[in-house]
């Protein structure tokens, strides 16, 4: 049986351990740093909430990771729906979003390549922040997508494709 | 790390201490600003009907001559005015035989002498 003072001490190890980069990850999706803090809170309360729904089938890493990713797109789409936008135009409010960020130290080639990520359909966002960023295997990114190993591929090969012809010079 | 991601966190920096200040006791309960905002999905359409509402009332208010506005009626426009908008009492008794709320005769007489006369109004104007 466990107690709730070994819970507490097991949840404490959890947060220490994965915190940062799932900030990490949450913070790329989003873009700004108070978005990233609450979608980080909401991940874990989520995450202790249905501890015992995890079944082990993944590696707790890539099962904290799917709920981050979870939250952060319900996160953009409550935004969305807060500036009555279609899907489209979110890129639009990412950036200026990531402009009026205190947090973020401009630079004007981060900001371009923030701006090219920004315009890839979702999909292929995330696929390739999870390839270029994070360098994780396609398995694991299609247990944390929910997609197939295919589609990862796919995904991340239109990404490249659309980033290249978005930071040529002409 | 690699030289990517390090990139990344170089020009996207977090508060100082940020993540050493991270616990599990605050994440035991959410502190999100989500959670503390109303929700703004309500927040729009709650305006809208504020407004509407506001608008409505304003106009409502205006229908209404204030206390120092002439009213520059014809004879047939202030009876409409005066039937619409004046006490529905007043007038009823009037039509005490049609409205009887159990007056007695002489309450009724009373009542009749203190009446505004509206002939005498209309040629006032």
């Amino acid at each position: 049986m466990i107690r709730e003072s070994d819970s507490n001490y097991g949840y404490s190890l959890l947060t220490k351990k994965y915190s940062e980069p799932l900030y990490w990850f949450i913070r790329k999706i989003v873009l700004n740093h108070e978005d990233a803090n609450d979608v980080l809170q909401d991940s874990y309360l989520k995450a202790f909430q249905k501890i015992d729904q995890f079944e082990g089938r993944s590696s707790l890493k890539t099962w904290l990771y799917q709920i981050a990713y979870r939250t952060s797109l319900d996160a953009l789409k409550k935004k969305r729906n807060r500036f009555f936008l279609p899907l489209s135009s979110m890129s639009d409010v990412l950036l200026n979003q990531l402009k009026a960020d205190s947090y973020f130290d401009a630079d004007e080639a981060e900001l371009k390549f923030q701006q090219a990520l920004a315009k890839l359909p979702h999909r292929q966002r995330e696929v390739f922040l999870l390839v270029y960023y994070e360098e994780m295997p396609l398995k694991e990114i299609a247990t944390i997508l929910k997609i197939t190993e295919g589609a990862v591929k796919a995904n991340s090969h239109l990404a490249k494709q659309k980033l290249k012809k978005f930071l040529s010079p002409d | 790390m690699n030289q990517k991601e390090n990139h990344f966190r170089k020009h996207h920096k977090v508060p100082q201490d940020y993540f050493e200040k991270l616990s599990f006791d605050e994440f035991k309960t959410s502190k999100s600003r989500s959670k503390k905002m109303l929700n703004v999905q309500w927040a729009a359409p709650l305006f809208g009907f504020s407004l509407i509402l506001i608008i409505a009332l304003y106009y409502n208010d205006q229908s209404l001559p204030s206390a120092d506005q002439t009213i520059d009626f014809t004879s047939e426009e202030f009876e409409t005015y005066i039937v619409s908008e004046l006490s529905s009492d007043l007038l009823m008794t009037e039509y005490s035989d049609y409205y009887y709320d159990g007056s007695s005769q002489s309450e009724i007489e009373d009542y009749l002498d203190d009446e505004i006369d509206t002939e005498i109004l209309i040629n006032q104007l």
